[in-house]
């Protein structure tokens, strides 16, 4: 049986950001000073446990689970805050100080403007009926004004997880051996992006069945979606909380069965050992996450400027890159 | 690579010196890199650097992160795209951002605005770098000097004119502003520059692309007519108009055919005031015009991307009356000429061939069968991205024709083209001189240069060859009737010579009916182009302007500066 538990409370300082110069004075195509100023703070619990033993009956096992969890606090920073890259709406992460790293930043979604009565109350660009509204956060006087700015928009999502584990079982009787490893991320938003082309009136492509079925209608006013039609251009074309979905997941990485050939059957063959295995990796996700693959990888996801792409700027943003993919084995190994 | 590595190691080396000589604290200030210091540009080669730096940012190129087509004098966005010129093209959402401003929309966390305002002032930042510096070189002649300073300052001035237009409370930052904020009107700054500017520049250039005496004569007396200074720009106007040459030395005159300006072939000629010089050919595309880059035809040769659609009521405009004249009631917007919408590439079409029709509409708009170029006959449909979204037309005057791809464009992108853009033509100084005129109350005078401009444009020569069309232009024969009415044939014609070039909505601005036309347009447009109908129209008093982007002005308040919001935003 081992067990180890570290604690920890980390400040970072001095962390290399780069200033924006003013570019009224300086101009906007100079490069940013890097300078010495940012900080950060991370608190976390890092466990594992891990236990081995044997039975009478050839049983042998052993057992290992780790557990982590920390909390990200954005310290100083040089500038107001700092945003991830534009895709094709804006940036869905932005840093300031007092929260996460790359919280997710934009509208709240209030409902849908469901009669002309309801149109006629809220400011709003491009409104229509069946339509997203947005939620009036505040005004001028730092009171909601019946009118949609972006200084309506605020956090509505942190990328990073309540706690990670991963659990490591193996079991092997007489001949046979198993191996398992099972990983849980719990809590944790992801921005799922690849809506934007799937969900909204975008780019000429195929289309989810979330549109086809939970789209707003006179007769289903409950609805996911705003009414679907050609003049809609603003629906999915600023970050909105509907590109925040749960990103949690429990995934079984691996599992093996594996049985070794006795020793004495081969022996006359010249075989030292044979052992053949059945192998399924990513066999089963359980997820609420309606995207590919909540195990993402974040990406650089800027356009144009490619010398300016930061992956942690930009956490938690799936742009629909390849998902894991299942796979099943077989396999035979010889030893001679 | 070889050098690649060499200079790395040698820029890892003079770091450590530096680091051992100053020490690291005084390396880590905050001073700009990537930045030749003042030092090492003590002569007139390091000056004139600089100087072409400066006339470089005339395409807003390079800010990290924006996109060519947010920044640069062209203005296709900001000047057409939000009138009643044109509508943003291609598809629904792509670039929603655009259809803010074609909606009049727009937010202040637009990043169109934020890129824009940056490249403006990057402008700015490098014609104070030349003026300080030109203060500093002491193996300078008086007269080098006088030119540099000149050459800055009328660049500076362009650079603020163009930031006044879309923002109005704009800063103005000279070579010695350390502080600002955007309280105070700018114009007797902007005004000062090109003062400086016209009496100090010499008359001819040995570069063409740079500005010279006439062409800051040309700038000086259009600031002039933003204020409403009317006599003062006419004065200019007049020496402009009667002794004005290029910077390579001719005349100002109009060329013979209205087309040559849209060749490559014919830039730098009589009819060039101020342009935007660009380069391209092959591989060498450093300089290429790339400002329209998604202003291209969807198809052909072009491939992407179908934006910037010539709206249907400038179309209608071009209808012309049994004498050649154009319909100065707005009569001509209540039928459409006839167009291919609906109607696939492979199906048949026949266009309209009896209406009498102004002959640069198709300078202006590429439409079905008409000769898009030497391309052969536009063939509707297949060159644009969705129709029933944006309409059946293309742009063409940024276009570079068939036969000078490659030659004068990417060779492997012929979006990106050696056609200057004018920032300033002869027709346009035209124009100006005749609304000053008019609103002196010189009617014939203000009739005669318009004859001029209609006269060119009715030279047969100057008709787009073998198109099913009914040209018909004349000039104005009989007097004007009154003020009104001489203000109306200008503003229109003004319309009519200048459009999809980036003047339309600064223009309209300027004249104080911004609102009442494109409220009215969009009444009529929305039925045609059913996606305005979700605008909630033109706000006056408020989308006269632009909003300052929201990170313009919180970098600005962390640096100690005060920019106000403009109203309505």
């Amino acid at each position: 049986m081992n067990i180890s538990l570290d604690f920890y409370d980390r400040q970072t300082t001095d962390l290399l950001f780069e200033k924006e110069l003013d570019p009224s004075i300086y101009g906007g195509r100079i490069d940013r000073q890097p300078i010495n100023i940012g900080s950060m703070n991370n608190k976390g619990i890092d466990l594992s446990v891990g236990y081995r033993g044997t039975t009478s009956g050839n049983l042998r096992y052993d057992f290992s689970t780790t557990f982590s969890l920390y909390k990200n606090k954005v310290g100083k920073l040089a500038d107001p805050f700092f945003e991830g890259d534009r895709t094709r709406i804006d940036p869905l992460n932005r840093s300031v100080t007092g929260r996460p790293l790359s919280s997710f930043f934009g509208y709240l979604l209030d409902g849908f403007f469901d009669d002309d009565a309801e149109l006629a109350t809220l400011q709003q660009g491009g409104k229509f009926l069946g339509g997203w509204k947005y939620k009036d956060i505040t005004g001028p006087d730092g009171k909601p004004d019946g009118r949609i700015t972006p200084a309506d928009r605020t956090f509505m999502g942190s990328p990073h997880p309540k706690f990670i584990m991963g659990f490591n079982f193996n079991v092997a009787y007489k001949n046979f051996d198993f191996t398992t490893f099972l990983y849980l991320k719990a809590g944790g938003q992801i921005a799922n992006y690849t809506r934007y082309w799937t969900d909204f009136n975008t780019f000429q492509g195929n289309r989810t069945r979330r549109i086809l079925y939970n789209s707003w209608t006179p007769e289903n006013k409950n609805a996911m979606l705003p009414r679907v039609t050609s003049l809609d251009a603003v629906s999915g074309q600023v970050p909105v909380n509907y590109y925040i979905e749960p990103g949690g997941y429990l995934r079984l990485r691996n599992l093996q069965l594996g049985y070794t050939v006795p020793t004495r059957v081969m022996e006359k063959f010249g075989i030292d050992r044979i052992r053949i295995y059945a192998q399924a990796q990513n066999l089963f996700t359980i997820t609420k996450y309606t995207g590919l693959d909540p195990e993402i990888t974040t990406n650089n996801t800027g356009r144009n400027d490619y010398t300016r792409r930061f992956a942690d700027r930009n956490l938690g943003v799936d742009v629909g890159n390849y998902p894991t993919s299942k796979a099943y084995l077989f396999g035979l190994n010889v030893g001679f | 690579m070889q050098s690649r590595t060499q200079y790395i190691s040698l820029a890892g080396i003079t770091a450590l010196l530096l680091i051992s000589l100053n020490g690291c604290k005084k390396f880590l200030e905050p001073k700009p890199f990537t930045r030749y210091s003042p030092e090492q540009l003590q002569s007139k080669k390091g000056i004139e650097g600089l100087l072409v730096g400066a006339y470089g940012m005339l395409d807003g190129v390079g800010i990290p992160g924006a996109s060519n087509w947010m920044v640069g004098a062209s203005n296709w966005i900001f000047g057409d795209v939000v009138s009643d010129d044109a509508y943003k093209g291609t598809d629904a959402n792509d670039q929603p951002q655009m259809t803010e401003v074609e909606l009049w929309a727009s937010q202040p966390a637009n990043t169109y605005f934020y890129y824009s305002w940056l490249a403006l002032y990057d402008g700015v930042a490098r014609t104070n770098d030349v003026i300080k510096l030109a203060n500093d070189i002491k193996d300078l002649t008086d007269a080098d000097k006088k030119d540099y300073l000149a050459q800055a300052r009328f660049l500076r001035g362009h650079f603020h004119f163009d930031a006044k237009l879309k923002w109005n409370k704009v800063p103005y930052v000279s070579e010695t502003t350390t502080k600002y904020d955007n309280k105070a009107d700018i114009w007797p700054m902007i005004e000062a520059d090109f003062k400086f500017a016209y009496d100090n520049l010499p008359v001819t250039q040995p570069l063409v692309g740079k500005a010279n005496k006439w062409a800051a004569g040309a700038y000086l007396a259009k600031v002039y007519m933003y204020q409403k200074k009317f006599a003062e720009a006419k004065a200019i106007y007049d020496i402009v108009i009667a002794q004005g040459q290029t910077s390579n030395g001719r005349k100002y005159d109009l060329q013979p055919e209205y087309w040559k300006n849209f060749d490559v072939a014919f830039e730098n000629t009589s009819e060039s005031v101020f342009s935007q010089q660009t380069a391209a050919s092959g591989t060498v595309t450093a300089s290429a015009e790339i400002s329209y880059e998604l202003s291209y035809p969807y198809g052909g040769v072009w491939g992407c991307c179908g934006f910037y659609q010539p709206s249907q009521n400038l179309v209608n405009a071009y209808k012309v009356d049994a004498s050649g004249l154009p319909f100065l009631d707005e009569s001509y917007n209540t039928t459409s000429l006839k167009n291919d919408e609906g109607i696939l590439s492979n199906q048949a079409f026949t266009n309209d061939v009896a209406t009498p029709l102004d002959p640069r509409l198709d300078w202006a708009v590429g439409r079905r069968d008409i000769p898009y170029y030497d391309y052969g006959p536009h063939p509707g449909r297949n060159w644009i991205r969705d129709q029933p979204y944006a309409g059946p037309y293309s742009p063409k005057k940024h276009v570079t024709k068939n036969s000078d791809l490659g030659n004068f464009t990417n060779i492997s992108n012929f979006r990106q083209t050696a056609k200057n853009y004018n920032i300033i033509r002869f027709a346009d100084v035209l124009l100006m001189a005749a609304e000053a005129e008019i609103e002196l109350g010189n009617l014939a005078k203000g009739q005669e240069y318009i004859n001029r401009v209609r006269t060119r444009a009715a030279n047969p020569a100057g008709f787009v060859p073998n198109a099913p069309a009914n040209y018909q232009i004349q000039p104005y024969t009989a007097p004007f009737a009154d003020q009104a009415t001489a203000r109306k044939a200008v503003r229109f014609e003004r319309r009519l010579e200048l459009a999809m070039e980036g003047h339309r909505f600064f223009d309209l601005v300027r004249w104080g009916i911004a609102a009442e036309t494109l409220n009215a347009y969009n009444a009529v447009e929305k039925e045609r182009r059913s996606y305005k109908k979700s605008s909630a129209g033109f706000t006056k008093g408020r989308n006269e302007y632009y909003p300052i982007a929201n990170r313009v002005i919180e970098i600005a308040r962390v640096a100690g500066n005060t920019l106000e919001q403009n109203p309505g935003y």
